[in-house]
């Protein structure tokens, strides 16, 4: 693919400083996204999956700070915006979210129109600027857009959506309003947080064909962020997996799940129950970003590990759209 | 081992005075099956289909309306809750959140200790001793009895909790979603682990899940509920070979595999609520095998093949069926 890199992100490094000192929940976080492209972001839990989505939106909470890194969004860096430009022009706008838990996400007292029309009051549709009070004549031109948006992702009976209480609407059905509500402001990335984790096969199924569609319709590019490499194997084009804060491996979905590099991805997906043979885990724990160890976070739990892996951290060498975070990969 | 005949549990209904009746649910409807000795029967199907509620009826948690239940031969149904638990005592269950089910002002070793005295083993020095020799079947330190939930990991709480009922050495073993929740590289060691605790102490085990490539992994046998009723019922092999039913087919088609699949989608749209179910077969609404005679009479669970049975006209009638859409 040599489409141009719509989101990049360089050696980001975020931390936590407390009173145990310095905690790194990312650390040399590495990231391409192409226009149109559905990226998937694989990792266990405490990988900084979700870290890594509220960098991008510049929603960290306060006791976290950017260390070093940049993230570049159509060349600029977003990390150097203010606070207003972020809200105006990015979080929402340019880039939109679609929440994990589609049961936790809306406010059970309000109808479902009340809270998409507060979306788009702050994220705005094209050519409105938001903010403020709407208009009578902003308020037709919302509810029309959102009915619109709710007819793409294909909920029945689009027109009585806005009036109805969101008890009233399954999981998927929701999961469903939530990407409507995303969709909304045309935006040109989505970022979905394990949209897919809550609901069942039948409708995760369902939700993934949706969002490959709506890539393909509006041409918006997404990041997946998902612990499920069936998933991955389903929707994405290609896969980023991190382990312990640190990006380790990069490449195309059927490559990455079919010849890992990465030590901790072919142990990963040894413990996918689909994978033949015995499943055995993957011994230890994950390292607190507290204590990290050094050089390759993984080495203390990896098969084949030497006594360099805990020297220096190996960097994450590319080669042929592949780029892996270990000494024994050899690129040429 | 455990056999469950026609067993119907239903909720609500009830006429209280001058109030609305509460709607009736048939959370589960005329569900037959056998589990032998030693064998692993998995229960599927999707959130609200009445796994977990088969499940608490079986334990003797709420009351079946209908239907028997025998156990090792002898008929343990049609009691009041407090008996119909006590002549179940060969019965345990694992809870799906083993961290709401420890107490947080507990330690470890008290909660199991506890379990252990409730069901009248009085000798103290037994319990400590039965303690850690559970506690090193699944792998943990006889130390962690020191510890409070939350100092463990969701991994070792669901160990704790195997620990906990394996502590009674129970005949049966219900696991209710023993994986849900966990991490890919947690969800193994744990899977494993149950697997070795099989053949340690020779465990019928009910395995309840909604996820179908663990249910392939660690089942015998697999039964597939949809809406409370048992909709085909066969040996692993068999369900995942030849499917028969089409919504068995469209669950499979719909596990997120490691393989790319070509129809990723079969079905559409959500299942009816349980308080208003379709007449006849419940599926209909969203089969695309369906015909006029679906919605006439629920179909009967028939046998296709050795052990293997269908709830489904389409299915039954012609033994070409399509093929099936995973490879």
């Amino acid at each position: 693919m040599t489409r141009e890199a719509l989101l990049k992100i360089n050696g980001l490094k975020v931390s936590v400083f407390g009173d145990e000192g310095e905690a790194s929940i990312l650390d040399h976080v590495e990231l391409e996204l192409k226009r149109g492209e559905i990226l998937g972001v694989v990792g266990e839990s405490g990988c900084g999956k979700s870290t890594l989505m509220r960098a991008i939106l510049g929603l960290l909470p306060q006791s976290a700070q950017i260390v070093s890194g940049e993230i570049l969004f159509r060349g600029e860096n977003l990390l150097s915006l203010s606070k207003a430009d972020m809200a105006r022009r990015i979080r929402g706008r340019a880039v939109g979210f679609v929440p994990q838990d589609p049961f936790l996400a809306f406010n059970p007292v309000f109808t479902v129109g009340k809270q998409m029309m507060e979306i788009l009051r702050w994220s705005g549709i094209p050519g409105h600027r938001p903010g403020g009070r709407l208009s009578r004549e902003r308020v037709r031109q919302h509810r029309a857009r959102l009915i619109e948006m709710f007819r793409a992702v294909q909920i029945p009976d689009a027109e009585t959506v806005l009036d109805r209480y969101p008890h009233q609407f399954s999981g998927g059905q929701r999961q469903r309003i939530l990407i409507a509500g995303a969709l909304a402001a045309q935006p040109e990335i989505i970022l979905a947080d394990e949209p897919t984790t809550a609901l069942d096969v039948t409708t995760q199924a369902q939700i993934l064909t949706l969002l490959n569609d709506l890539s393909d319709q509006f041409g918006v590019s997404i990041l997946f962020v998902t612990h499920d490499f069936g998933a991955v194997a389903q929707l994405c084009h290609r896969v980023s997996v991190m382990y312990a804060g640190q990006t380790v491996e990069v490449g195309t979905a059927d490559h990455v799940i079919n010849r890992p590099q990465h030590p901790y991805t072919s142990a990963l997906i040894d413990c996918h129950p689909d994978h033949i043979g015995d499943l055995v885990g993957i011994p230890g724990q994950v390292a607190s970003p507290l204590s990290a160890p050094p050089g390759c976070r993984f080495h203390p739990r990896c098969a084949v590990a030497q006594a360099r892996c805990s020297a220096a951290r190996p960097p994450l060498t590319a080669h042929e759209g592949r780029a892996v975070s270990c000494i024994h990969w050899a690129a040429p | 081992m455990l056999a469950v005949e026609d067993l119907s549990t239903v909720f609500g209904g009830k006429r209280r005075f001058l109030a609305k009746p509460t709607p009736l649910v048939r959370a589960v409807s005329q569900v037959s099956f056998e589990v032998n000795e030693g064998e692993a029967l998995g229960i599927v199907g999707e959130s609200g289909c009445g796994k977990s509620t088969l499940a608490k009826t079986i334990l003797g948690l709420i009351r079946e309306a209908s239907g028997q239940i025998r156990l090792g031969g002898k008929t343990v149904s049609g009691l009041d809750p407090k008996a119909a638990r006590a002549a179940r005592g060969d019965i345990q269950y694992v809870h799906q959140d083993p961290g709401a089910a420890l107490d947080p002002w507990w330690r470890i070793g008290s909660t199991l200790d506890e379990t252990l005295a409730i069901h009248g083993l009085d000798d103290k020095a037994e319990r400590t001793r039965r303690i850690d020799q559970m506690l090193e079947a699944v792998g943990l330190d006889p130390s962690m009895k020191k510890r409070y939930p939350h100092e463990l990991s969701g991994g070792q709480q669901r160990r704790v909790g195997l620990a906990r009922t394996l502590a009674l050495r129970p005949k049966v073993v219900i696991l209710d979603e023993p994986t849900s929740g966990l991490d890919l590289s947690v969800q193994a060691s744990v899977l494993a682990l149950i697997t070795s605790l099989r053949q340690q102490f020779g465990l019928t085990v009910l395995f309840i899940s909604h996820d179908l490539s663990v249910v392939k992994r660690m089942c015998d046998r697999v039964a597939v509920i949809y809406l409370g009723r048992i909709v085909e019922i066969a040996p692993t092999q068999a369900l995942f070979g030849e499917p028969r039913h089409p919504y068995t087919r469209a669950l499979l088609a719909s596990a997120p595999r490691l393989t790319k699949q070509t129809h990723p989608v079969s079905i559409t749209g959500d299942p009816p609520s349980p308080t208003t179910l379709p007449p006849g077969c419940a599926f209909h609404t969203r089969c695309p095998l369906a015909m006029k005679t679906c919605t006439a009479a629920v179909p009967p669970l028939d046998a296709v093949k050795d052990q293997h049975k269908v709830a489904c006209l389409a299915a039954v009638k012609t033994d070409a069926i399509p093929a099936p859409i995973t490879s």
